[in-house]
């Protein structure tokens, strides 16, 4: 199975995204058998002992495979790739509200793009996403191998 | 025979609609039409086209259509009134004194004008608001006013205090995480075909919900009950004939000459 993360830029000291680079080494040592990519522009921590491919940006859109972003800026930029068969987005804060100026089609084409499935990490977001877009395909508390599996066991490939 | 018009593409709502209409229905091999926005090249396509009429909203009222009026007696010139102008005593009578102006106006308003050739009231855009049998999705659209004192009704409703399915639209004042931001009218047309219920708090939306065939929530005594009821109010009679299609298929096309 061929499964992406797109990360765009990972900066030194980001806690979020040393958490996801650690779900997923964790997740590659679980399935060593399986293509597991990490699409990224720039790179700036340290991960000594990563498990992962590491694979340009530019590349994703060709990945046949299932595709994790995790902000909206990333999805905005994976929302029209042909390639992916199918892509999770990752939702820990509600980024519409914080923009509320900003066009309604803009939100749609991400969180009811059927292409997305949304992953959600609290209840209160998986209730906004289900009364403003649509129901999550799951809720994990943190990125790791565990809940990997259950989001790709839930999408029924 | 001179059959140009030339029409100023304006911005106004109502302008755009009328605008659209018109280049839809018109017989373009009876009529040549220049449309364009106009502003500073006027009197040049005046003295180079020669249209026989003008088409120019109040809302784009300018020095230059001013000046044009008063000096090209022979074309004539329609006025669209899609907006109310400060000075309007003054321009009032003065576009009553030009016997090459003609007036469109509101009906409310249309007896200020001795030339007033057209009328219209509230109307829609049948061209972008319409029925499309599409799966409802069983959540309610409320379309917030301006006035955010008026939105705050949805509050017992809403997330976080209710977890009804309600999401707001049309107002990036109003704070509230089920705010989905701003709809155009073709977002909101496909939005009305896909949502169960309308709430509209702008009081703007009823033509256009009732074109798409949407539950129109009457909130006005309790919005709480209301919406617990479902309690809508009865759809428009005669719709079609409160569109801007219809308004220039019966009133303003017959004005454009080679067109009656």
């Amino acid at each position: 199975m061929n499964i992406g993360f797109y990360l765009l830029d990972i900066e030194a000291n980001n806690q979020k995204q040393a958490s996801i680079l650690n779900g997923i080494n964790r997740f590659c040592e679980s399935r060593p058998y399986d293509n597991i990519v990490l699409f990224n522009n720039t790179f700036n921590t340290i991960d000594v002992d990563h498990k992962y491919y590491i694979l340009h940006i530019n590349q994703a859109k060709f990945f046949k495979g299932i595709l994790f972003t995790f902000d909206l800026k990333s999805a905005l930029l994976t929302k029209t790739f042909a390639g992916p068969t199918k892509q999770v987005l990752v939702i820990d804060s509600p980024e519409w509200q914080n923009n509320r100026s900003s066009p309604y089609r803009l939100w749609s084409s991400v969180y009811n793009n059927p292409d997305f499935e949304l992953v959600v990490n609290n209840k209160d977001m998986n209730n906004l996403c289900e009364i403003c877009w649509k129901k999550p395909l799951d809720m994990i508390l943190e990125l790791n191998d565990k809940s990997i599996n259950q989001i790709i066991s839930k999408l029924g490939l | 025979m001179n059959n140009k018009v030339l029409i100023q593409d304006g911005q106004s709502y109502i302008n755009k609609c009328i605008n659209k209409s018109l280049v839809q229905l018109m017989d373009h091999q009876k009529t040549q039409l220049l449309f364009h926005k106009f502003h500073g090249q006027l009197m040049h396509i005046y003295q180079t086209q020669k249209p026989a009429q003008v088409i120019w909203p109040i809302s784009e009222y300018s020095q230059e259509i001013h000046d044009f009026i008063n000096e090209y007696r022979e074309c004539e010139v329609i006025l669209l009134m899609d907006a109310v102008i400060d000075s309007d005593v003054d321009m009032t009578s003065f576009f009553n004194q030009c016997p090459n102006v003609k007036v469109i106006a509101p009906e409310s308003r249309s007896s200020l004008y001795i030339n007033c050739v057209a009328t219209y009231d509230r109307c829609y855009d049948s061209y972008v608001f319409s029925f499309i049998n599409h799966t409802k999705n069983n959540k309610t659209l409320a379309i917030l006013s301006m006035d955010n004192d008026k939105n705050k009704i949805l509050d017992p409703l809403i997330y976080p205090n209710a977890n009804n399915p309600i999401v707001a639209i049309n107002n990036p004042d109003f704070i509230s995480p089920i705010n989905i931001g701003i709809a155009s009218p073709e977002h909101l047309s496909l939005m009305f075909n896909e949502y169960s219920a309308v709430i509209d708090l702008s009081g703007n939306y009823e033509l256009e919900c009732s074109a798409c065939k949407i539950n129109y929530i009457d909130y006005h005594a309790d919005i709480v009950e209301a919406y617990n009821n479902q309690i809508f109010t009865d759809p428009i009679e005669d719709l079609e004939n409160k569109s801007y299609e219809y308004l220039v298929k019966t009133q303003i096309l017959s004005l454009i000459k080679g067109q009656s």
